[in-house]
């Protein structure tokens, strides 16, 4: 209890720059995490009325920030899912991806690089600021990334990281491109080159993909397509563009109705369902939506609609601790359809149950149990947290 | 010539008359005599299987790296396992292997497959993988589809009555507890079932009931109830695009099947998926996709996309395994066998042709 309060009159120090609602949130996470986690069961019926409403604070972010500040250059433990041609393909992972070494994967590393510049642009005075855009200067130089181009352009990689890597890829390329700074603009030009090399990845592989993956996976078509199109429409790719909105209709306007009670399966981190809806939000107009929705998960619409978050029950293992990622991104896809329409407003307690049972154990502590999930959560809370709407 | 040989004799099963059911079911099962594999037949794929198995590369390690120290060849790192692609592809070729051992004792390559299997699952080797398996950031290493290999390893061996099934058996138990033990610890944290997970299942059931392993056997039973018991209509084939489907829901009620008394399994079944009590109930062979047939492999590996042949025959296999199985149990679900010869029929001639698929069903259809 006692660190609890500590942090807690930590917090207090920021109550001028911070509006009365997002103290409370703060207060009752750390107090929550203060008590013990494990003490928070509360069944999400009990909760839908009173869910707090979580928030992006200074405070959260730079212990949000703290992860990706270290993995990015932490080489191990690191799984590099490289299929050996022979012994001469036995190297280290920097040797192999000399941008994204860290975080103990490829793709979380992407995602950790992003999370920064996220963070960065949000809150220029974050702590370690200034040593964030040194290491991310080091990691993100032009010849490291040529590396990287050259790798995805092995003929035994047209694989790799599809779609999951690819999409955070874009995300992170979609970010620098949006940062009025000057290192945003330099490091955006040194990324160019995999930006492209991604782009072309995904306008040769979707024609080819007859049916779109829906695992809860990394593979999951409908995530990568989203990410995608939220990069070709803030860089005006038109091609990128026509080409998913033409892809998610014939992969997902015919869906009959969905069970959703099928959900989740051990260890996703997306939902199939709502990853669908947050793609067909986007390239669907509004009265397309409505109907294709009404026909796809028609109880979505009523007000008594129930998700319940997803339970972990052994933050220590990496794949159970899968659900939280999956309880983030649960929240950022419910979250964008009560943005977008306000019909669906009632999805909003349900995302803030969701981002509430699992930021806890991220900002509560050091980040984490970083070898389980520490080093790629993060990224999906910081995502979760800004579709939040501003104040 | 061949191919339209094993159809006709498919043909004939199906014609065979109701009073032959027990003799012709145990034809239907024997997916060796499906096959219609001779000695010479069974020989020359077994050389194949061997080759496959001695080779290092190309090999997906899926290790979890802590330093540079942990770096090394296939071969030094899973000095029984390294060769055929992965780890578990490696598994499931001795565990064919050994199937062909036993099956056809006096095959014209028994000798050099005896070798092999003498050497590679050496006490010594399987203590080096038993090693890996117990470092710092191996533990969700394999799990569960090479854990579940391993027990079917184990379960063949188990069974083999012969002097060298034996030793091998003997060797490899240190491996087969450690993996039972995984399981026993893994099992009570899963909150929720994946696809697999029921197929799983009954792989380490099997092995739990033959190993007299009562404990793996409670728990076992005690998640699939908590995972399938309240499962209501399921559709096999209401997602096209989800080419495991139909599979992933005959997989539970297989898991079911084994751990529910008849009576219950009966109810539980018509409540889960109440469309296969209709008589004309029909299961579509799952397909693959048009322009995957026509590319060429990006790799020489597994991967997405790049098996999908094998995998979708060995989908329409499975299927017709488990809907025969709920025939055996239950009488009123006869009709069930029809839907299952439709899905091999669709299949066997993809699976004659190719040698990869032969083996790979081979492997994992039992």
């Amino acid at each position: 209890m006692q660190r609890s309060v500590q942090l807690n009159f930590i917090n207090l120090i920021f109550i001028s720059m911070k509006k009365a609602i997002s103290i409370l949130s703060l207060f009752l996470i750390l107090l929550e995490f203060g008590c013990n986690t494990s003490v928070k069961k509360a069944e999400p019926a009990e909760e839908k009325v009173t869910q707090t409403i979580p928030s992006l604070s200074l405070d959260n972010a730079s212990r949000l920030s703290k992860l990706p500040f270290k993995c990015m250059d932490t080489e191990y433990p690191n799984t590099t899912q490289q299929t050996l041609y022979s012994e001469a393909d036995i190297k280290t992972p920097k040797e192999v991806h000399p941008t994204f070494y860290g975080c103990f994967d490829w793709h979380s590393s992407v995602h950790g690089h992003w999370s920064l510049v996220k963070l960065l642009k949000q809150f220029p005075d974050l702590a370690n600021a200034a040593a964030i855009r040194q290491k991310l200067t080091v990691n993100l130089n032009e010849a490291n990334v040529n590396v990287e181009v050259k790798y995805l352009q092995g003929k035994r990689n047209k694989a790799f990281e599809r779609t999951y890597g690819w999409a955070w890829l874009l995300k992170l390329a979609e970010e620098l491109h949006t940062w009025n700074d000057p290192l945003g603009k330099k490091l955006e030009h040194n990324l160019q080159p995999l930006t492209n090399q991604i782009i072309r990845n995904f306008m040769q592989y979707l024609p080819e993909l007859d049916k779109p993956v829906r695992s809860g996976l990394h593979p999951n078509t409908a995530f990568g397509l989203s990410f995608a199109w939220d990069y070709a429409l803030t860089t005006g790719n038109d091609s990128l563009k026509t080409m998913i909105a033409k892809r998610a209709r014939e992969y997902y306007l015919k869906d009959p109705r969905y069970n959703i009670a099928m959900e989740p399966e051990g260890a996703d981190i997306l939902s199939p369902c709502l990853e669908e809806i947050d793609i067909m939000r986007r390239v669907l107009s509004e009265n397309e939506l409505k109907d294709w929705l009404g026909k796809f998960l028609p109880e979505l619409k009523e007000k008594s609609f129930k998700l319940a978050p997803g339970k972990v029950s052994d933050r220590t293992d990496g794949h159970l601790g899968h659900i939280d990622g999956l309880n983030f991104s649960r929240a950022w896809c419910l979250l964008g359809l009560a943005n977008a329409y306000p019909e669906y407003e009632h999805l909003r307690p349900i995302a803030y149950s969701h981002i509430n049972y699992s930021l806890p154990s991220l900002v509560g502590g050091d980040g984490g149990n970083y070898d389980a999930s520490g080093h790629w959560l993060g990224s999906f809370a910081i995502y979760a947290l800004n579709s939040i709407p501003g104040k | 010539m061949k191919k339209i040989f094993v159809i006709i004799s498919m043909l004939l099963l199906l014609s065979c008359s109701r009073d032959e059911k027990k003799k012709d079911m145990a034809i239907k099962t024997d997916h060796f005599e499906i096959l219609n594999l001779s000695a010479k037949e069974a020989g020359r794929l077994a050389a194949i299987q061997l080759r496959l198995v001695e080779k290092e590369y190309p090999y997906r390690m899926g290790q979890t790296i802590g330093s540079k120290a942990d770096l090394g060849s296939p071969s030094k790192l899973h000095p029984a396992f390294y060769g055929y692609g992965s780890w578990n592809n490696s598994v499931q070729g001795y565990l064919l292997l050994v199937k062909f051992l036993k099956k056809l004792p006096g095959m014209s390559n028994a000798d050099s497959i005896r070798m092999n299997l003498t050497r590679r699952l050496s006490a010594a080797n399987i203590n080096a993988e038993v090693l890996y398996f117990q470092g710092r950031y191996s533990k969700p290493f394999q799990r569960t589809a090479g854990w579940n290999g391993l027990l079917l390893l184990a379960k063949e061996l188990h069974t083999w009555n012969d002097t060298l099934g034996k030793k091998l058996e003997a060797n490899l138990q240190p491996l087969t507890t450690l993996i039972v033990s995984n399981y026993l610890e893994f099992l009570p944290k899963v909150e929720y079932s994946s696809k697999g997970t029921a197929a799983g299942f009954a792989i380490a059931f099997d092995y739990a009931v033959i190993a007299g392993s009562d404990s793996l056997k409670a728990m076992i039973s005690g998640r699939s109830k908590d995972f399938y018991l309240k499962d209501v209509n399921y559709k096999l084939s209401s997602n096209p695009s989800d080419l495991e489907q139909s599979v992933t829901g005959l997989q539970e009620a297989d898991i079911m099947r084994r751990i529910l008394p008849k009576e219950e399994f009966r109810v539980w079944l018509s409540k889960f998926i109440p469309e296969l009590s209709e008589k004309t109930f029909r299961v579509a062979p799952t397909k693959m996709m048009e322009n995957k047939k026509k590319k060429v492999p990006d790799t020489d590996v597994e991967e997405e996309g790049q098996m999908d042949m094998s995998r979708v025959d060995r989908i329409n296999f499975n299927k017709a395994q488990c809907l025969i199985a709920i025939a055996d149990e239950l009488p009123e679900y006869e009709h069930l066998r029809t839907a299952a010869y439709e899905n091999i029929i669709y299949s066997l001639p993809n699976v004659v042709v190719k040698d990869e698929i032969k083996l790979k069903l081979l492997q994992t259809i039992f």
